[in-house]
């Protein structure tokens, strides 16, 4: 039975523009709860009586995290809730190993620390960088540090938990009308919450790719459940205000899907005809919807209104809908990314400081551009300092938690990160990023957006190039812009004399 | 020549780091030979062959053995050849015939310093790189040695470097082995302000060994110029007054869109900065001339005259400048009343108001993007372009990692650049009275402007919702 007083409670959460762990009650914070697997690793960094730090932006769930914690788990530990609402004057005694401390903070508390010269919030700070680069940190007498903020909940797929909690199917039973209910009950379906799932999965990477939180998704879903009572859910996932529903329209595109077997019947309400296609969870709302198209004394306008709730509802509805095509066969360089596949990336990166002129390959070439000053026009010259095969990067994701035997789980963040193996190089791959590569790079100074693309690139190729770079053989790339053409040089380059080679 | 061309020596008796007519003519890349010469012994002969491989191998395979037996001597390849060294030796083209017919060689200009042997007297940079060498000699001698280690590499690792080095050969025989001594300046007082720029160089200034060195230099380049820019303006203020006169810089993209309320201010900051530095120049001005002897017994205006031809020839200015200058001056004087004042002189008889001295910094800066719009009427403002800013980060906070309010902060106090309140908000007295909406805010707004470029460009990474870090190369 769905209790009154937590009811207020889980609405006021649901409801709320910055919905506040802190601020829940243990009935609503235990009912909430979604398991990701950080909670073991905490658990088992516990019972090695470890010094444990929980890091993470506000709303990324460090205070969840802490009170999912029985009295048990932590006993013998000092807490310290938030480190930033902890006396600065007693900073440097959290860590002064006469007690194991379990601390969570925001990343900025843990770098004031080190900038005060608290030796331990240096090493802190060092395993949290590690950690956000995806890189292994191994010292038992340093904190476990986990980056909650890293733990990417769209692409782990806890969505589903999320819209399944208990409380939360008795809330729709009992405060909401027939036709949302039946609506909300297709989530009960896994390939139905599945689409949903990798819509926001999607859509958590466009922007500059940094994931969503638990607070931006539990907003989401309250949005889902709450807002419009004429909308269904999957009319309001993208239309309404919250970050999550914001970044779905950038997204998604209802429009843009065809129907190509099933439109005209959706069109003509042939119910006979539609029952079929239709997962079982999905039939009630279609024969409802049905219905109200068979409907005579439906005006055009109203018709077509229906009709267009039809599409959707056959989106996430079908047995095969053209959703789950749309993201198998996606074959775009951030599709490559999320997939570890270093290639693609490599060869974008070559194409796009090359102005797309010449064909390059999949060596990133290590270009060296080193005029000084703003002219209209960038450099026509170029010359590499040579050339890395893919082989040598890979792609890794960020880590959730560091300093504790990987072998645990296989959580992983979700931050990706490009890493020249040798050097340990690196740059966040972002989605912007990949934006702005995949279009024409400009040989206009004045396109000044894409200059710090350029940058960001560029000093990745530097970083690399102080590594890799062989000082025998020099690659000169000579740009012709207006006949949008390139030619290549290769010189042999000995103490004695310089020689042209095939290139 | 007109009297406005020669105004120069006039004022560099008020401000020695003030440049001349033609200040876009001022480059990075002359700045840096300026700034490095001291230190090296060039051989003329060999720059010059090597400068001219860029656009002419068959000359210099001529004029040389030694270059003949390393360069290739088939026309395809020589071609080929001259598009290398133009890419190594002139990424900013600033490299040039002597003569219109372009068939022979290269004349005073200057190449990317890569190596040492590179380094060469010339290419006007109109005191700047001088002045930033004093500066660094005087609070940081020490980075003068890693500045040579740099220039002279006894190995390459990088194609870039090793094609400098087989054809100019041992880089260590061009290092001038007593230049400490011989670089001794006559002593100067130097203020805290100079002690931030010479704090600023010494941090672009290390010793790399691999491929990173290329981008040193160039970072070190325009740093010269940004420098040598903030020691002709707020440096001399400082000089003058003691303290560093602040100034608004626009954060966002530049050149920014004109209707924006931080254009605007900035446009305006940058007309006060100007008459702030304009007035010291004149104040200076007579207060060196006027510390000059003089006849007892005449008139002010005669006075003043005496006094003023006392301090060009003490200046060792060339007769006929001072011819042109007296006669100029002469005439001005005998056309006023005695109610005249210096700031009447430097506009009417040296053709110097303010709008001169902010065509000379607008120039200046434009090559580093400093200064915007690059050409047209708009309203002139300080910018940071995406280079500047790396090298505005590299300086300002070296290798380590800085907070990015610290960092607003840092530069605002150290060089006078407000972008943003910072983690101290005492800048705001300096900007009581500007415009309506509210100057706290837009300080706020330009500071999240330039946030958002920082993490664009990987220059500064966020940790949480209020918290930022700036990073230098290494880390990003």
């Amino acid at each position: 039975m769905f209790k009154r007083d937590i009811e207020s409670d889980f609405l006021r959460f649901l409801r709320s523009s910055a919905a506040n762990v802190e601020r829940l009650s243990d009935g609503v914070r235990q009912a909430l709860n979604v398991a990701t697997g950080i909670e073991e690793v905490v658990r088992t960094a516990l019972r090695a009586k470890r010094d444990v730090v929980i890091a993470g932006t506000a709303g990324s769930g460090k205070t969840h995290l802490l009170r999912t914690l029985t009295g048990e788990d932590l006993t013998g530990y000092r807490v310290i809730p938030d480190l930033a609402a902890h006396p600065q004057y007693e900073w440097s005694r959290v860590f002064d190993g006469t007690q194991p401390a379990i601390v969570a903070g925001n990343e900025g508390a843990f770098l004031q620390g080190a900038s005060a010269g608290f030796e331990r919030y240096s090493q802190i700070v060092a395993i949290l960088h590690a950690t956000q680069r995806g890189e292994v940190f191994e010292d038992p007498s340093a904190p476990v540090v986990i980056d909650v903020a890293a733990f990417d909940p769209a692409g782990s797929r806890v969505l589903r938990q999320m819209v399944r909690v208990e409380m939360l199917a008795n809330y729709v039973k009992e405060t909401k009308s027939d036709e949302e209910r039946i609506a909300w009950d297709m989530l009960s379906d896994d390939l139905v919450v599945g689409r949903l799932e990798s819509l926001v999965d999607t859509a958590s990477t466009s922007g500059k790719g940094e994931g969503f939180t638990f607070r931006q998704l539990w907003k989401f879903v309250g949005e889902l459940v709450g807002g419009n009572p004429s909308k269904f859910w999957f009319e309001k996932l993208h239309t309404e205000e919250g970050e999550v529903a914001s970044r779905i329209a950038q997204v998604f595109f209802p429009n843009s899907f065809c129907f190509p077997h099933i439109g005209n019947h959706m069109w003509h309400g042939d119910m006979a005809y539609l029952r079929g296609k239709f997962l079982p969870a999905a039939e009630p709302l279609l024969e409802m919807l049905v219905s109200q198209i068979q409907d005579r004394a439906y005006g055009a306008d109203e018709r077509n209104n229906t009709f267009d709730r039809l599409r959707l509802l056959a989106l996430f509805g079908l047995k095969v809908s053209p959703l789950d095509d749309h993201w198998r066969f996606s074959t775009d360089l951030w599709a490559n990314v999320r997939q570890l596949q270093v290639r693609p990336l490599i060869e974008s990166l070559n194409r796009y400081l090359s102005y797309g002129l010449i064909d390059l390959g999949d060596e990133l070439e290590l270009w060296c551009q080193h005029d000084s000053e703003r002219k209209t026009q960038k450099p026509k010259v170029l010359m590499s300092m040579g050339r890395v095969a893919s082989k040598e990067f890979s792609i890794v994701r960020s880590r959730v938690f560091n300093n504790l035997d990987p072998s645990k789980t296989s959580l992983v963040g979700c931050r990706y990160v490009l890493r020249h193996l040798a050097s340990a190089a690196n740059v966040v791959i972002t989605k912007d990023l990949l934006d702005a590569i995949t279009k024409p790079r400009s040989f206009k100074t004045d396109d000044r957006l894409g200059v710090e693309y350029d940058w960001r690139v560029l000093r990745f190729v530097m970083q690399v190039a102080s590594n890799a770079a062989t000082p025998d053989k020099l690659r000169v790339i000579e740009f012709d812009f207006l006949k949008r053409s390139a030619n290549t040089y290769a010189w042999q380059i000995s103490a004695e004399r310089i020689r042209r080679v095939a290139s | 020549m007109s009297t406005k061309l020669r105004s120069i020596e006039v004022l560099r008796l008020a401000n020695e780091c003030l440049v001349g007519q033609y200040p876009d003519r001022v480059v990075p890349t002359f700045v840096f030979h300026q700034f490095a010469a001291p230190l090296f012994e060039p051989d003329g002969d060999l720059v010059h062959l090597i400068s001219t491989l860029a656009f002419n191998p068959n000359w210099c395979a001529c004029k040389s053995r030694k270059i003949a037996q390393i360069i290739p001597s088939v026309a395809n390849d020589q071609a080929a050849l001259v598009s290398t060294m133009q890419g190594l030796l002139n990424p900013d083209r600033r490299l040039f015939l002597a003569n219109a017919t372009k068939t022979a060689t290269v004349g005073s200009s200057n190449t990317f310093p890569l190596i040492a042997g590179l380094i060469i007297r010339g290419g006007a940079d109109e005191g700047l790189g001088r002045r930033c060498f004093r500066v660094l000699k005087h609070f940081h001698p020490d980075s003068l040695q890693i500045l040579i280690n740099l220039l002279s590499p006894e190995e390459a690792f990088d194609p870039v470097t090793a094609l400098a080095l087989t054809l100019s050969g041992d880089q260590r025989r061009f290092v001038e082995q007593d230049w400490c001594n011989r670089t001794n300046e006559e002593s100067t007082e130097f203020t805290e302000f100079d002690k931030n720029c010479a704090d600023f160089l010494k941090n672009l200034i290390s010793s790399i060994g691999h491929a990173g060195r290329i981008y040193a230099i160039r970072d070190l380049e325009i740093g010269l110029q940004f420098i040598g820019l903030l020691q002709m303006t707020s440096g001399f203020v400082a000089r003058c007054s003691g303290t560093i006169p602040n100034i608004f810089v626009y954060g966002g993209m530049p050149p920014g869109p004109a209707n924006d309320m931080r254009v605007r201010f900035s446009s305006s900051s940058f007309s006060e900065w100007i008459s702030g530095i304009w007035r010291s120049i004149g104040e200076r001005l007579k207060a060196v001339i006027e510390s000059y002897p003089s006849l007892p017994n005449e008139a002010p205006a005669k006075v003043f005259f005496q006094q003023l031809r006392i301090a060009l020839v003490n200046q060792k200015t060339r007769d006929k400048d001072l011819r042109v200058l007296l006669e100029a001056v002469s005439g001005f004087l005998d056309e006023q009343d005695d109610d005249w004042t210096i700031f009447d002189l430097l506009e009417d008889a040296l053709n110097f108001p303010p709008s001169e001295l902010a065509r000379r910094v607008r120039a200046l800066g434009q090559s580093i993007g400093f200064t915007a719009p690059d050409r047209g009427e708009g309203s002139v403002r300080l910018v940071l372009d995406t280079p500047l800013l790396n090298v505005l980060i590299r300086g300002a906070i070296g290798n380590s990692t800085m907070n990015f309010e610290d960092f607003i902060s840092s530069v605002s106090r150290r060089f006078g650049l407000v972008i943003g309140p910072g983690s101290d908000d005492s800048v705001m007295a300096s900007f009581n009275g500007q415009p309506d909406a509210g100057v706290y805010e837009l300080l706020l707004l330009n500071q999240d402007s330039l946030q958002e470029r920082l993490l664009r460009a990987g220059f500064a990474r966020a940790y949480s919702d209020s918290h930022t870090e700036v990073l230098p190369h290494s880390l990003s």
